[in-house]
């Protein structure tokens, strides 16, 4: 396992609205609404940022 | 893609490739993401080198697994090209973090060849210059050998870039000309949506007009009708909403109930396989419009009660049950719901509920309650912060205001 997937696995990962799959079901590690901590992260660990913008609806 | 590929354990390897981050785009907080990258449609995703910021992949609408470990491969590829030119170093990053991800084919593109034209027209494409993107999209499909592997990711951003700018029949007549090689591929949805899309925004005039229309229906018929094409489910119902329009257009109401029997068919075969409440739900919005167009909503209301029961704080079901209701001439229990709604929304799309809301109102025969609410609604407009707020949006509610019915 590389640096970067044991940094991100260790992270919280909540589902932001009623509509997504119950955590559980979660297989990557998203970080929530900060881009500002997702692009440090991202410098930090030299890794592209893969962003999902979306909506509830 | 949040109830069906995110969750998917085949992508477990991708974890530590990439920084992964979600933005929903109605909270306030993210408007300023909104100003600074370019999101046509939702959802949209993206693949940003984190030192420049440069987008250096975009992805707009569904994807299937398969399409997203594409995607995240060229994403990465692309990253490594950057490096690359950065350092003046060949395939080699020994010594960078990024070296020590799993192995990937992260050659960094030939000057000049159909990789380098690709990643060009990615970074146009992610800064939403459209019609440049089209052309270097045109550049490296040209350069490219039949079997290039983004060849139908770059296919369908193409066609999204074309029909973005209006080019109606260039992509109609991409679309046409390329679906038979992507014809067994999980692009095959979305080339030929994005093709019979393009081709009933023709003008009747135009003379290539019924051809195109005719020959990407067959093929939007040929996709949705393939039960064992690797395709988006949300993908494939976006054809038959397509499907249906094209029907509308040809003025064939008997048609139009049928393709709408069809897709409803679908989608409630879809839901009903769903693994969660949360897979189900996916579903109702295009079963909602499904249903309206068969001319039956109550059908919609079970689904919509279910959902609200299952996700109380969600204000998508309320929304949606207020449109039946409304469509039902029920105006009480459709005020009810609108404001059920308005009491979880949040953002831009409260503006949608609203306007509803007034419409209802409207319906009802109390143009003053509509009046007031289009009022609400224009002063939750014109407070959005850059990135969110719409001048279109806002003429659009003061046109409406000033339509009504003074009393």
């Amino acid at each position: 396992m590389s640096v970067a997937s044991c940094v991100l696995a260790s992270m919280t990962w909540t589902p932001a609205v009623h509509g997504a799959a119950p955590e559980a079901q979660k297989v990557l590690p998203f970080i929530q609404d900060d881009y500002p901590a997702a692009l440090a992260k991202a410098r930090e660990l030299e890794l592209p940022l893969f962003i999902e913008a979306w909506a509830p609806w | 893609m949040r109830a069906f590929v995110f969750t998917d354990k085949a992508l477990a390897g991708q974890a530590g490739r990439f920084v992964w981050l979600e933005i929903d785009t109605e909270k306030r907080e993210n408007a300023p993401f909104r100003q600074q990258y370019v999101v046509p449609v939702l959802p949209s995703f993206f693949i940003v080198d984190p030192t420049s910021e440069k987008v250096l992949l975009r992805w707009v609408g569904g994807a299937t697994v398969t399409q997203l470990q594409k995607m995240l491969d060229e994403g990465r590829a692309a990253m490594n090209g950057q490096v690359a030119a950065k350092s003046g170093a060949s395939a080699s990053h020994t010594g960078s973090k990024q070296a020590k991800a799993p192995s990937e084919n992260t050659a960094p593109a030939t000057p000049g060849g159909a990789d380098a034209l690709l990643a060009r027209a990615d970074g146009l494409f992610g800064e939403g210059k459209n019609a440049e993107a089209a052309t270097a999209f045109r550049d490296a499909l040209a350069q490219a050998p039949a079997d290039w592997p983004p060849r139908g990711r770059a296919t369908e951003s193409l066609l999204f870039a074309l029909l973005d700018t209006d080019a109606n029949e260039a992509c109609a007549t991409l679309a046409r000309d390329t679906f038979p090689a992507l014809r067994n591929t999980p692009s095959a949805a979305n080339v030929a949506a994005l093709g019979l899309e393009a081709a009933l925004g023709l003008p009747e005039e135009n003379q290539a007009r019924a051809g195109l229309v005719a020959a990407l229906e067959t093929d939007a018929l040929a996709v949705v009708g393939d039960e064992k094409l690797d395709v988006a489910a949300d993908d494939r119902s976006g054809v038959y909403l397509i499907l249906v329009d094209a029907r509308k257009e040809a003025k064939d109401e008997a048609g139009v109930k049928a393709m709408a029997q069809r897709w409803a068919t679908f989608l409630e075969k879809a839901a009903n396989a769903a693994a969660s409440p949360a897979g189900r739900t996916v579903f109702d919005p295009h079963r909602l419009t499904a249903y309206i167009t068969l001319g039956e909503p109550a059908r919609a209301l079970p689904m919509l009660e279910a959902s609200e029961r299952d996700f109380p704080d969600d204000y998508n079901p309320p929304a949606r049950l207020a449109v039946a209701y409304k469509e039902l001439k029920r105006w009480d229990e459709a005020i009810a719901a609108s404001q059920r709604a308005l009491e979880r929304a949040y953002g831009p799309r409260k503006l949608r509920i609203y306007q509803n809301l007034a419409d209802i109102q409207g319906g009802r025969g109390d143009s003053s309650a509509a009046r007031a609410t289009l009022e609400e609604a224009l002063q939750l407009a014109e407070s959005l912060p850059p990135g969110q707020r719409n001048e279109n949006t806002i003429a659009g509610l003061k046109k409406k205001i000033d339509a009504l019915p003074v009393q």
